[in-house]
Order: structure tokens, then sequence, then C-alpha cells
């Protein structure tokens, strides 16, 4: 690839070093900003008063713990759900599966507080749910507990992992597909062997990107979840907020910039998640 | 056509820094402009017809209202970075002291107030009362097991095995730890100094049950949405009620306070002091107590009310001596490390 493309800037010089380093700048910048924000100057020289209180309090651990967990069940839920929903809608003809994915991108189209609220909506006593059902489901108690902020996360998130997971059946050799079927294998193994193995990395780098995005979700589960379903999002917009207290978000925020770093890094050693989000899965079709 | 990409680009480049410039170099205010914060919802609609759009008329001037959700930490920010822009405040009492030993409001002029009328306790050397408020204990009637007879003290507001169903406090320590320690059987005129290890401890018996609301109107949708028993202002429980929704309160044990107008340092000081005049007329707080049903703070107001609202009012001397009074002078006091120890149980 790189040697097709042509050089961009190579006889313009330095010129191009600007945007260039400006754009890097914008992107990443501020991830220096906030480190810088996490050291302190109370008697004039530098302390990690942040750092020192979040590791000797259990607390903040906890909070990290209980994000991750949620995290990870979010980004579950979503790859099952989006992946059982793209090979459906895959075996109907393709102008159903155009309309299929115009459903697919509403969530994806309304605004959070919207589809938040929506959910309220539909699911409290007097919502659309009971009212359809007559008052006999209490759909109410789904609200303000971790399933209520499950079905908004999975709502939220379900049309990512849905579209990559769609494009990228879309491009498997059908070839192959169609050779395993005259060979008499069954729906079922063609699925266990031939499909699940090419897709298996897609599915992986879709549940990691789920997972890092929920990990600082704030507006879905602050509204639907609990008073036990404290995440991150939490420690920082307090210490920022109620307590003014820069320091300590700032080096919670810079642990867990660090933290998802080394997932993002550990994603793209074990399944190239960039390339996968670049779109490039011509590896699995060979 | 690349040529034309790259006019259109820097054509956006030119338009997107010309507005950020604007909007950079531009007077950020018209001088003539009141910035008004109040909670928001029916409480604000009441304001803004009784004290807002009446001064804005008779004064010529164009008031603005925002809302929050007495955030301590938005009002210290504005002040300590210079950057003024609301002018009145409505908060809760214990901020009114507070923020006014840390030198973040200004003394209020008693020349251009009038205090003639105003009852004693709501004239503030910072701040000068809105009105009488009460946090009691309120529950929907439809969710309460049949035949069971309805709560009478927030001890009831523990008892999950009577009264079953979430559970709703504001996410707030100020009258949430009063609650808790009310409930655990501390002797109302024994509550303070508070033991905040107690309450947190208390509270932590329901936490699994508890849905947290931290505006007025937060409080109103969550009532109906799932809360069984809650505690709640006795103004947005009117407002339910009004609409026919099956939402009772009592005042039992209810805790009392006054909320206050403040006005920031470095805010339209003459302005605001003639804006706060306004609000203390007996006739709109009468108006208000008429339609929020909060106590009004005009002494002329509190004798002219409509007999039939009088019931639902908390300040009368009936409905007075059932309630709890909030204990300002200690909350400013320790408000500091009772909030440090309130998130981080949040977060337990």
């Amino acid at each position: 690839m790189g040697s097709v493309a042509p050089r961009i800037g190579k006889k313009r010089g330095w010129g191009w070093g600007i945007p260039f380093f400006g754009f890097l700048g914008f992107l990443f910048g501020f991830f220096l900003l906030i480190l810088l924000q996490s050291v302190d100057f109370p008697l004039g020289h530098p302390t990690l008063r942040g750092y020192h209180e979040i590791f000797s309090t259990t607390v903040y651990w906890k909070v990290l713990v209980n994000t991750l967990i949620i995290a990870a069940m979010n980004a579950s839920f979503t790859v099952v759900l989006s992946f059982a929903g793209a090979l459906l809608i895959r075996q109907f003809s393709p102008r159903y599966q155009r309309i299929f994915l115009f459903v697919a991108l509403v969530p994806l189209l309304t605004p959070t507080i919207v589809r938040t609220f929506g959910w309220i909506m539909t699911l409290q006593s007097e919502g659309s749910f009971s009212w359809i059902t007559g008052g006999r489901i209490p759909f109410n108690r789904l609200l303000f507990n971790r399933a209520g902020m499950m079905i908004g996360l999975v709502h939220a998130f379900y049309p990512i992992g849905f579209f990559y997971l769609w494009t990228t059946l879309g491009s498997l050799n059908q070839k192959q597909l169609e050779v395993a079927g005259l060979l008499g294998a069954s729906a079922y193994r063609i699925f266990w062997h031939i499909v699940l193995p090419q897709l298996l990395p897609s599915v992986m780098g879709v549940w990691l990107f789920v997972f890092l995005l929920t990990a600082g979700a704030f507006v879905t589960p602050e509204i639907l979840g609990g008073s036990r379903d404290v995440m991150i999002y939490r420690v920082i917009e307090t210490r920022l907020n109620t307590l003014l207290d820069v320091t300590l978000a700032a080096s919670y925020a810079s642990i867990l910039m660090i933290l998802m770093g080394g997932f993002f890094l550990a994603g793209e050693r074990l399944f190239k998640l960039s390339q996968m989000l670049g779109g490039g899965h011509a590896k699995f079709t060979e | 056509m690349r040529r034309n990409l790259i006019l259109a680009a820097v054509i956006i480049l030119v338009i997107v820094v010309g507005v950020v410039v604007y909007q950079w170099v531009k007077p950020s205010q018209t001088p003539t402009e009141l910035v008004v914060v109040s909670w928001g919802g029916e409480l604000q609609e009441a304001e803004r017809e009784f004290f807002f759009q009446p001064f804005s008329e008779q004064n010529k001037v164009r008031v603005q209202d925002l809302s929050f959700t007495g955030e301590y930490a938005r009002i210290k920010a504005q002040v300590e970075s210079g950057n003024v822009e609301w002018d009145v405040v409505e908060v809760d009492s214990d901020i009114v002291r507070s923020a006014g030993r840390e030198g973040l409001l200004e003394p209020i002029d008693y020349s251009v107030v009038q205090p003639q009328d105003l009852m004693p306790e709501a004239k503030g050397q910072y701040g000068v009362g809105v009105f009488y408020i009460s946090t009691a204990l309120v529950w929907n009637q439809e969710r309460l097991p049949q035949g069971v007879a309805p709560p009478n003290s927030w001890k009831d507001l523990w008892d999950m095995k009577k009264y079953p169903g979430k559970r709703g406090l504001r996410k707030d320590p100020r009258t949430t730890l009063e609650i808790a320690l009310l409930a655990d059987g501390v002797d109302p005129e024994q509550l303070y100094p508070l033991d905040v290890n107690r309450a947190l401890k208390k509270l932590s018996e329901i936490k699994s049950d508890i849905v947290w609301w931290s505006s007025g109107n937060e409080f109103q949708q969550k009532m109906l949405a799932v809360y069984t028993l809650a505690s709640g202002w006795n103004g947005r429980v009117w407002v339910l009620q009004k609409e026919g929704k099956p939402v009772q309160m009592t005042f039992n044990q209810a805790i009392m306070d006054l909320d206050w107008w403040i006005v920031l340092r470095g805010a339209k000081k003459k302005l605001a002091m003639q804006f706060l005049n306004w609000t203390i007329q007996a006739q709109p707080q009468k108006r208000l107590a008429e339609r929020m049903g909060y106590g009004p703070i005009s002494i002329k107001a509190a004798e002219t009310i409509d007999p039939d609202v009088q019931h639902l009012i908390p300040s009368t001397p009936q409905n007075k001596a059932l309630h709890v009074r909030f204990n300002t002078e200690w909350w400013a006091e320790h408000e500091k490390e009772v909030i440090n120890k309130w998130e981080a149980w949040l977060l337990e």
C-alpha cells in the first residue's frame, strides 16, 4: 500500500509540518494538559497528592472495577445482539436489508438525552409499555438499576457493532460458503467452522471498541442507573463540580487514560484493532 | 477540483475563526440585563409570572432567568474566576452563610431593600428570604399495598416490609442526613450536631432501593414513575396534587428551611437590590404562596393568605409546630467535611 500511494509533501518541505503537528496537538495535546493538571504545587514544589489519595483509598478502585464490569457486560450483550442481528438481516434480499439498516440507524441518530428519557417514558408506571399490557407487568422495576442501565447502553451501542459486523459478513468469500454447502455441511457447521473463525477478529474488535466507549459513558448510566451503579465519570464529575478538586479529578482521569490506552494497545496487538476500524479485513478472506 | 476543495476548506476555516473571534470580542452582556437563577419547573414559571416579568416591565429591564440545582461550587467558581454571569441566585440557607463568610457575596443593601414588612428570620446580612419550604415525607397512594395505613414518619421510609418499592431522596446531604437520623430514632430536639457517620450508616441500609433526585422537576417525574415513598418539597407535591395525581404528604417531622436570594460579588448590584426589594412585597409574596404552597416571608402576605390554602403552607403556626428546623449555622460550619464524607459514601 505505502509504495503505491503518492508521498504527500515530498517536494513541499517542512511547510506541511505546521498543520500536521497542529492537528496532532489538537488530538493529543489535552492528554498532556490533563497529566499536567494532576500535579499539585501546594508548597511551591510538585506533589502527587491526587495519585496518593487514589492509591490509598479503596473506594476509587471499587468504582474502577465496577466500571470495567459494566463496560464488559455491555460489550458482551452488544456483540451478541449485533452479531445475531447482522446474521439474520444478511438472509434477506438487498432491498429489505436497506430497510433494516435504516431502522438500525435510528438510535444512532436520536440524541442521547431523548433516547434515555424515552426509556423512562416507556417503562414508567404510566408509560407506554404498561399501557399496552394493561398494567399487568411492572415494567417500572426495570428503571434506575443495573437492568435499566444495560437496556439503555445496549440500545445506544448496538448500531456500532451491527454496522461493522454486517459489512464484514458481506465481505466473506461467498464461493467458500457455497462449496461448503455443496459438500453437505449443515448451516450450523458452516457458521461454526467457516463464518465464526473468519469473523472472530472483528467480533473481538467490536467488543473492545464498545468496552472502551462504555467505560467513559456518562449520560445513560447517570439517568438510567441505580444508586449502586457508580461509574468513574461520577468520581471525575463530582471532584470537579462539587468538591472543586481539579488535581484529584485529573489524577483519576490520567490513570483512566493510561489504562484505556493499555487496553487499546493490547487489542491492537491481538486483533489488529486499527486495521479493523479502518475497514481493512482483507486478511480474513484470503 | 482540488483547488476548489482547498478554497472551500479555507472559506470554512475563515468563517469558523471569524465566529470564534466575534464571540470573544463582542460585549458579553448588554448592561440593562439582570440574570436571575432559580430551580426550574413550575416554581420558576410562578416566579417568572409574579417576580421577573412585573419587575422587568416596571423597570424597563430585561430579566433573563436560568435554573440550577443548588451547587455551591458553581457560585464559587464564577466569583473566583472573575467571570460572574449570574446576578441573583436562589439558594439553600447554608450557602448564604458560607458563601458570605468566604467573601463571594454582596452584602444586602437595606436602604434599597425595605425590611419593615420582612419576617426577622428572612433578613440576612448576605441574603433575603424567598419563602419557607418544607422537605416532607411523600408517598404515591397507588403503590402502597392495599389496606396498609399511610406512612406517618421517616421511620416508615426505612420499612421495606410494610411499604415495598423504590425510595426517593435528594442527592444532597442537606436534609437527607437529618431524615436518616430522625428515622434512626434521634430526638428532634437533639438532632444537631448531626452524627454524620450514623446517618450514612442508616442510609446504607436502604441504599439499593434509593433512586436519587436532584431538581424539583426530577422529583415530580420520579414520584410518578417509580417512587413509593420519598422526601420532597411541599410545593412540588402540591403541583402534582393539582394535576390529580395520587400523591400524598405529611408535615409531620418535615424539615423546614428558608430559600434565599443572594447577590454574587461583582454582579449588577444596584439593579439586583431593586429586584430583591420587589420580590419581598406583600402582593407578589401572597400570589407565589397561593400558587406554590411555600410560606411567605412578608408578614402582610402571611396574614392575608387565602384560608383555603392555609393548611398547605408550612409556616402557619399549626404546621410550624409539626416541623423540625434546619440548622443553618451547623451546616455552614461543617459543610466541607460533610460533603467530602457524603461524596465518598456515594461511591461505595
